[in-house]
């Protein structure tokens, strides 16, 4: 479960302006988004679209402890993101939306084994999760080659896979599909309806900006457009939003 | 977290790196080959000043190139609690993994400490190299050595540099860019710590500039201790002073760290370059 109640972000002008949203208010202060407030529940598979720079990742990363808020306060599963951090660190898989953080001269497994590894997971639990999951993401023939000699579609497959291991409780996924192809694409939005929130009673929050994946995958559909976030209805209400 | 998770932890992040370090072998061999060149140099200048010979090095009952062979060897130890840290988190920022290390439940403190366990592992083999090739190939000997003593005292110069470490990684993570403090006191600790030459061929000025260099005490006693066999009463003064420094710069080390991680997650750039 995900509570964000008045979160806001500010930025200081000093930083990279290629990474941030338009101005709204003072000369020094850049606001990514003012007093955002939204609940999502377990078991429920949340879209928030959003056109670029409109902040989306920062609340992402904001909710995964990577960004520190200006002001308000969010919980996930119950822990706050200012005081629980590392608690909150356990229960999130962040996804991101580039998929080459990882070691490129390392093979997929290895990779996937010491990123599991901070997450306490390791040994037989490992290779069970990990079992499961490649099946699901049609990995299974590319544990044993090295990262950086996969495309960038499988590259994304792994990331995937590296935060669904540890088997957290919420899902964040930044922008997930962008490098994917339309075939997978549409059975990993299967996969995520299906095992991960309807089977496993995952929370996710599902960020992109394309209003077609949003309306198609998301239990409700949200719009983080200047400043705020603006809730449209469930798919089928929402289509004509 | 539990003992043996943090034990664990710590041997996945040396595997990662050796299966890192080993898929580029030829820089691995290299390296070995490197120190034997580097070696050879110093011994035939060594050689060259047995006619020579110096009279600061009567002290360690010594040559000089088993003087510069464990100045060397422990300098480039020492010089690593400088740079490991700095260089480690520089390289995940490049690959784009510090914010998924971030992102994990492991503490600031601890991912620090991870972080540098991979590169003490690789220099502390580098320092067996120094010493393997010294024996092996050079007929260097160390009869009368205090191990013990050589311990103690090379855990706490790291500490000392360590903490010099932290705050280097600090200013990394800060500024994104190679900072001051590695560049200008390597130079400063190489140049007046006695590595290449004793102490005392130095300017009375330099000399006592020397004396503020916690390097300066370090291979002093490492030598002492090694070719002397001298023990860890003796050597007090030298502990005490090289422990006020790694008091002193592992406090400054892990409060500067501290700081820019909380900054980095307040301007979002932390897994920027």
């Amino acid at each position: 479960m995900i509570q964000i109640r008045q979160l806001s972000k500010t930025f200081s002008n000093k930083r990279s302006l290629a990474q941030l949203a338009p101005s709204h208010s003072g000369k020094n202060k850049m606001a990514i988004f003012e007093n955002v407030s939204l609940e999502i529940q377990r078991g429920e598979l949340f879209c928030l679209l959003g056109p670029n720079g409109s902040g989306k990742t920062t609340l992402l990363k904001i909710l995964a402890g990577l960004i520190s808020p200006t002001s308000g306060e969010a919980r996930v599963e119950g822990f706050s993101i200012l005081k629980d951090r590392k608690q909150v660190q356990r229960r999130i898989g962040l996804i991101f939306s580039e998929s080459g953080n990882f070691y490129p001269r390392l093979s997929v497994y290895h990779n996937l084994q010491f990123f599991s590894s901070l997450y306490g997971l390791t040994g037989h639990s490992f290779s069970e999760q990990l079992n499961f999951y490649s099946i699901h993401l049609g990995l299974t023939q590319s544990l044993h080659a090295p990262f950086q000699m996969l495309s960038s579609g499988f590259q994304q497959r792994v990331n995937i896979l590296r935060a669904l291991l540890p088997e957290p409780p919420v899902i964040l996924c930044d922008e997930m599909t962008k490098q994917l192809d339309p075939e997978f694409c549409q059975n990993l939005k299967n996969f995520a309806k299906k095992i991960l929130i309807e089977q496993k009673q995952k929370t996710m929050l599902w960020v992109t900006h394309l209003p077609e994946e949003a309306r198609a995958v998301g239990d409700r559909v949200g719009m983080l457009y200047q400043n705020r976030i603006e809730i449209l209805a469930g798919p089928a209400q929402g289509s004509g939003s | 977290m539990r003992k043996t998770i943090l034990f664990r932890l710590a041997w996945y992040f040396i595997k990662k790196e050796l299966r890192t370090a080993l898929s580029y072998r030829f820089s691995f061999a290299s390296q070995g080959i490197l120190i034997f060149f580097t070696l050879a140099i110093f011994y035939y200048l060594g050689q060259w000043l047995k006619e020579h010979p110096l009279k600061a090095l009567a002290v360690y009952g010594t040559d000089y190139f088993t003087f510069v062979l464990l100045g060397l060897a422990f300098s480039n130890y020492l010089t690593l609690g400088l740079y490991s840290l700095a260089e480690s988190i520089k390289r995940e920022q490049t690959l784009g993994t510090l914010e998924v290390l971030q992102a994990s439940p492991l503490t600031d403190r601890l991912l620090l400490i991870y972080l540098s366990l991979s590169t003490l592992l690789e220099e502390t083999l580098s320092i067996l190299f120094y010493f393997l090739i010294g024996i092996i190939f050079f007929k260097v000997e160390f009869h009368s050595a205090n191990w013990t003593c050589m311990i103690v005292f090379v855990i706490v110069t790291f500490l000392v540099y360590w903490g010099l470490g932290m705050i280097s990684a600090a200013l990394i993570i800060f500024f994104k860019k190679g900072n001051p403090i590695d560049f200008i006191l390597n130079g400063i600790f190489v140049l007046l710590g006695g590595v290449y030459f004793p102490i005392e061929i130095l300017p009375n000025s330099l000399q006592t500039l020397a004396d503020y260099l916690p390097l300066t005490y370090a291979l002093h006693a490492l030598r002492m201790s090694i070719l002397q066999g001298t023990d860890l009463f003796s050597l007090t003064k030298e502990l005490l002073i090289l422990s006020g420094f790694a008091l002193i710069f592992l406090i400054s080390g892990i409060l500067s760290v501290n700081l820019a991680f909380k900054k980095a997650r307040v301007s979002g750039n932390l897994g920027y370059l």
